[in-house]
């Protein structure tokens, strides 16, 4: 069984052959022996060919949060299919950041943005931020009005592609 | 010790960290609290831990937190008989301390007169001035467009446009080239309209290599002000402090009396009492210092203050507020060791510090040591939700050791078994701050996260354990994806058994 991740910008995955206390992991063609040792409270030990690791860890929905020596990891369950599409839709479709209001739109419809160019201006916590385009293109679609308030992820511009 | 006035209740107008900070401080002078909470925050750890919680209003900040009505009816529907603030919302509105002080309560902060003069910055800066704190070259007067144009023509370049109502760091922007003032006057005005409900705006020559160190101030109502020393800010991103230490590596003893006597002479000229900081910029070089504004209210920061000092600010401005007399003298007092302060906040350091908002999934803070070597002040529990309406300040970790070095190896352990997980945090880029040589030097500015951090993301290698831990993390182990449940009994969460400090959700 194959599960696959979108961290950061990057796509992982590893595959699984189950066993019955032991299972085999399978992460950039490495090949792991794993054994599950103990969890509580979000606290798990198990043993990576024979080697004992700690990670404290949390799951909401696709979400995963690993905490392991030190640092903190986040990681999104995706299906196969939706992988490509979504890391295409990231780049045409602005979304916000956070939640807010929206103070100012600043492109319409059929406009030519250059990169960087502000095309909506989002005021959240008492920030103004600048919603500013990644690439040259033409805006496909203005999804928001001034004044409206937005939630986080909520579309605000989609763009064309690249010409 | 004269106590002129007795409190028994106190209300605590904030939530969050100092609203938790407040009710431990309630706690051990033997004074009832009682919270005030926002609907989205009724199930807030700070609602949870005080004595009494009282319901204030919807989400919006304008009507629950910075409503005056309602938190005034809050006080006398729970018989309060004193209030302290806090820090943001109402602390630094002098017409809230007026309304309080009429409505016969005790206001735990300054008199409203030295707040309404350290809250105007032009009013302010023209006081220093007077008295002979140092300023910098700056203009105030009529804002509108072409005014400023002249002002800033004789100022120069670099040059900062700050609210006149300012503070914290909002509504204020830097015009480096002439071609950026038009820009940044309409971007600070709309900015501080809306953070202050004021548009004016002041113009201040920009330092660009500056050092921002503070000098904390107490004074009772007996004529006794002392400073406490100072504390070194110049960590900041977005203009806002992340980590804070005392002393200042940049200061020595002599730079230090100065700074800490302008800073008295500063409270002085306003009438001060209670606590308060008197903010600095300080050119690293010439170690020349000018007032940037005085906080007239406790600031976020104060632990490492607490830490080196001994002194318990928060406990001393309930005590001053009620009329006691300062038990110490300024020859009494010194700087003991080195603390450091990280601010853990729910942002996102690789997106411009964009505040982030999710469900404390788990919780794991440092141990907190004997002897109060590392402590905790955190707002948030397990299991609680991080909103976007508030500040998204999460929890504070302060660090006390012998001298710099093993406070910072200390704070860079603590930061090492730190994790809040359900949400992106600034956690691993303080780790990376920490670990930076300039940090470990002493040798910053206040532009320094903004210049050395710029492109900063997050480990970009993602090790195998942790994908091997997410794999098992999604075969479902038991304990694993559970988080645990809510406080109903009080003290499910109770912190107050450790009497040195603090510890919420750590194990």
């Amino acid at each position: 069984m194959k599960f696959n991740y979108r961290y950061q910008q990057n796509l992982v995955s590893v595959e699984l052959l189950a066993g019955r206390s032991e299972h085999q992991a399978i992460v950039a063609g490495r090949n792991y022996s794993v054994r599950s040792l103990n969890s509580n409270d979000g606290s798990i030990i198990f043993e990576i060919d024979g080697r004992k690791v700690a990670a404290l860890v949390a799951k909401d929905g696709r979400k995963l949060w690993i905490h392991l020596d030190g640092k903190s990891y986040s990681l999104e369950r995706v299906s196969r299919q939706s992988q490509s599409d979504s890391l295409t839709e990231s780049e045409r479709v602005l979304r916000a950041p956070m939640p807010g209001q929206v103070r100012q739109v600043l492109v319409k419809q059929g406009q030519e943005v250059k990169t960087g160019e502000v095309l909506v201006l989002l005021e959240a916590m008492k920030m103004e931020m600048r919603i500013q385009s990644p690439h040259a293109a033409k805006v496909a679609r203005v999804s928001v009005s001034e004044g409206q308030n937005v939630e986080k992820e909520q579309i605000l511009v989609e763009l064309e592609g690249e010409d | 010790m004269v106590r002129t006035k007795s409190i028994s209740k106190l209300l605590i107008a904030n939530r969050g960290e100092i609203a938790v900070r407040i009710a431990r401080a309630c706690r051990e002078l033997g004074i009832r609290s009682v919270a005030v909470y926002s609907q989205p925050d009724a199930e807030a750890l700070h609602a949870r831990l005080a004595d009494e919680a009282i319901e204030i209003g919807p989400a919006e900040s304008s009507q629950s937190y910075l409503n005056i009505e309602r938190v005034l009816a809050a006080a006398k529907s729970s018989a309060a008989d004193a209030l302290h603030a806090g820090y943001g919302f109402l602390a630094e509105n002098a017409d809230f301390a007026e309304a309080v002080i009429a409505a016969g309560l005790i206001w735990v902060g300054p008199p409203p007169a030295a707040m309404r003069a350290m809250g105007d910055k032009a009013g302010a800066r023209a006081l220093m001035e007077k008295v002979g704190v140092p300023v910098l070259p700056g203009y105030q007067g009529k804002d509108d467009p072409e005014s400023l144009k002249k002002a800033a023509r004789q100022i120069g370049y670099p040059l900062l446009v700050k609210a006149s109502a300012g503070g914290g760091g909002m509504g204020q922007r830097v015009a480096n080239r002439a071609d950026e003032l038009d820009e940044v006057i309409v971007a600070a005005r709309r900015e501080s309209q809306h953070a202050f409900g004021d548009g004016r705006l002041i113009l201040e020559k920009y330092l660009p290599q500056a050092r921002h160190v503070e000098i904390q101030v107490l004074g009772d109502q007996h004529g006794n002000l002392l400073h406490l020393f100072e504390r070194e800010c110049s960590l900041q991103r977005r203009r806002q402090k992340i980590v804070e230490e005392s002393p200042s590596p940049l200061l020595d003893d002599v730079s230090r009396a100065r700074i800490a006597s302008a800073a008295l002479t500063a409270a002085k000229a306003v009438g001060y009492a209670n606590a308060g900081t008197v903010e600095f910029l300080v050119d690293p070089q010439s170690k020349k210092f000018y007032f940037l504004e005085m906080n007239t209210r406790i600031q976020v920061e104060h632990p490492v203050t607490e830490l080196v000092t001994g002194i318990d600010l928060v406990q001393w401005q309930v005590r001053v507020a009620a009329g006691d007399k300062l038990s110490f003298k300024q020859a009494e007092l010194s700087q003991k060791g080195h603390a450091i302060e990280c601010r853990i906040y729910a942002e996102d350091p690789a997106v411009s510090f964009l505040p982030q908002a999710g469900r404390v999934l788990r919780l794991r803070l440092p141990a907190m040591e004997r002897e109060a070597k590392t402590r905790i002040d955190s707002g948030v529990a397990e299991g609680d939700m991080v909103s976007s309406h508030y500040d998204p300040l999460l929890a504070k970790v302060i660090v006390h050791a012998k001298d710099r070095s093993s406070a910072l190896q200390r704070m860079r352990e603590a930061m090492h078994n730190t994790a809040i997980l359900g949400m992106t945090t600034n956690i691993d880029f303080l780790q990376d701050l920490l670990a930076h040589k300039d940090v470990e030097a002493g040798v910053f500015d206040t532009r320094f996260v903004e210049r050395e951090f710029a492109d900063w993301q997050s480990q970009q290698e993602l090790p195998h354990e942790a994908l091997i831990a997410a794999l098992l993390t999604e075969l479902g182990l038991p304990g694993v994806n559970r988080v645990s449940a809510k406080a109903d009994g009080e003290d499910v969460y109770s912190p107050w058994d450790t009497p040195t400090g603090f510890r919420i959700g750590g194990r």
